[in-house]
């Protein structure tokens, strides 16, 4: 890359592709999990990424990068959440299509329906928790709260599947 | 005796590896036109005509050229990869393509300028697009079995005229089975 390339906006190629290359993937399926459909997930994930695109001069670091991703691709599955919900939008809040109901078997879909089920922040919480590995002070910026609120928040949330788990035995 | 935190993480890891791979980023011009998943699954335009080639042999011949066709979509390229047991390419060495190959496919496939968006699909995803596909045909899909079609990668091209440098940068690489162009009319 020549020095000309570095000067010009657009961001600069290889960074802006590292991290969509390390970090795509996984919010996508992120957010195929919160959203339960892969069309719309894929479409949550570009339009965050597109979002990190247009504003790369102010978020050239990666850390604060990683964050405006993660809180966009949270962002877009709630609104696309929000417009599941209008009484108009018919159909099953969430819908396994038949390849993945083959490889994610019934044992395990039954502790996905329960997450599902679980209010908006704690589940978000715990997939930030547990599908991403996040530490408290990402999920906290990443969900723009505390990190003693992704404390209780998380916990709750592990209560209150594994109660829901139980009651399904 | 898992916790709810094990259970948790291992659920969530498998619903994540639904998804295999995901689209080149593109600035869009136009929005996701080309991506639209309704084209991906749209299978009633399937060429029919490959139907010929599915023998009721129980699937242990290796598949044919024109029978994989039939499962690409207009307008895709899809290159199939090594499965040692239904393979007949040599090049596959009767072997299953490895990890690694799998990935430098894909981030070569990810790296050229012409593809617009890649798409994995497992063989377990390809054998369900197919029982679809074919579901009028009962005898059809009871003589296949999964594995019978391959993994692939499942390529669009930007510009569907661009697909001979692609299908040049992918041919000879390790795990590559066959690759199918159907960007073009077929002439046949």
């Amino acid at each position: 890359m020549n020095a000309e390339a570095v000067r010009l906006h657009p961001p600069n190629e290889s960074t802006f592709s590292e991290l969509y290359q390390g970090h795509a993937l996984g919010l996508t399926r992120l957010a195929f999990i919160m959203v339960g459909d892969r069309q719309t997930a894929e479409d949550v994930v570009q339009e965050a990424f597109l979002g990190l695109y247009r504003r790369w001069s102010s978020l050239r670091e990666r850390d604060k990068a990683l964050v405006y991703v993660r809180s966009a691709v949270l962002n877009g599955c709630r609104s696309a959440l929000r417009r599941r919900r209008l009484p108009f939008v018919s159909g099953p809040a969430h819908v396994w299509s038949a390849e993945a109901e083959v490889m994610v078997g019934e044992d395990r879909r039954e502790v996905l329906e329960a997450l599902r089920r679980l209010p908006l922040r704690q589940k978000e919480a715990l997939i930030l928790r547990y599908f991403l590995d996040l530490s408290e002070e990402e999920i906290a910026a990443a969900m723009r709260i505390s990190k003693g609120t992704v404390k209780s928040t998380t916990s709750r949330g592990v209560a209150a599947l594994g109660r829901m788990i139980e009651e399904n035995q | 005796m898992n916790t709810t935190e094990e259970r948790l993480h291992d659920a969530l890891r498998a619903a994540g590896e639904t998804i295999e791979a995901v689209p080149a980023f593109v600035v869009p011009a136009r929005r996701f036109t080309l991506r639209r998943i309704a084209a991906f699954v749209s299978v009633a335009a399937v060429v029919i005509a490959g139907v010929a080639f599915w023998s009721g042999s129980g699937g242990k011949e290796p598949l044919s050229s024109p029978a994989l066709a039939s499962l690409v979509e207009p307008g895709e390229i899809s290159v199939f990869l090594c499965l040692g047991r239904s393979t007949s390419n040599p090049a596959c060495g009767h072997r299953d393509a490895t990890v690694a190959e799998k990935a430098a496919i894909q981030q070569k496939i990810m790296s050229l300028p012409q593809v617009n968006a890649v798409e994995y699909e497992s063989k377990e995803k390809a054998f369900v697009r197919f029982m679809h596909a074919f579901r009028n045909k009962p005898g059809l899909v009871s003589a296949t079995k999964v594995g019978d079609i391959p993994d692939s990668f499942r390529l669009r091209l930007r510009n569907q005229g661009l697909s001979q440098p692609v299908t040049a940068a992918i041919t000879g690489m390790p795990g590559v089975d066959q690759i199918v162009d159907e960007t073009r009319q077929r002439h046949n």
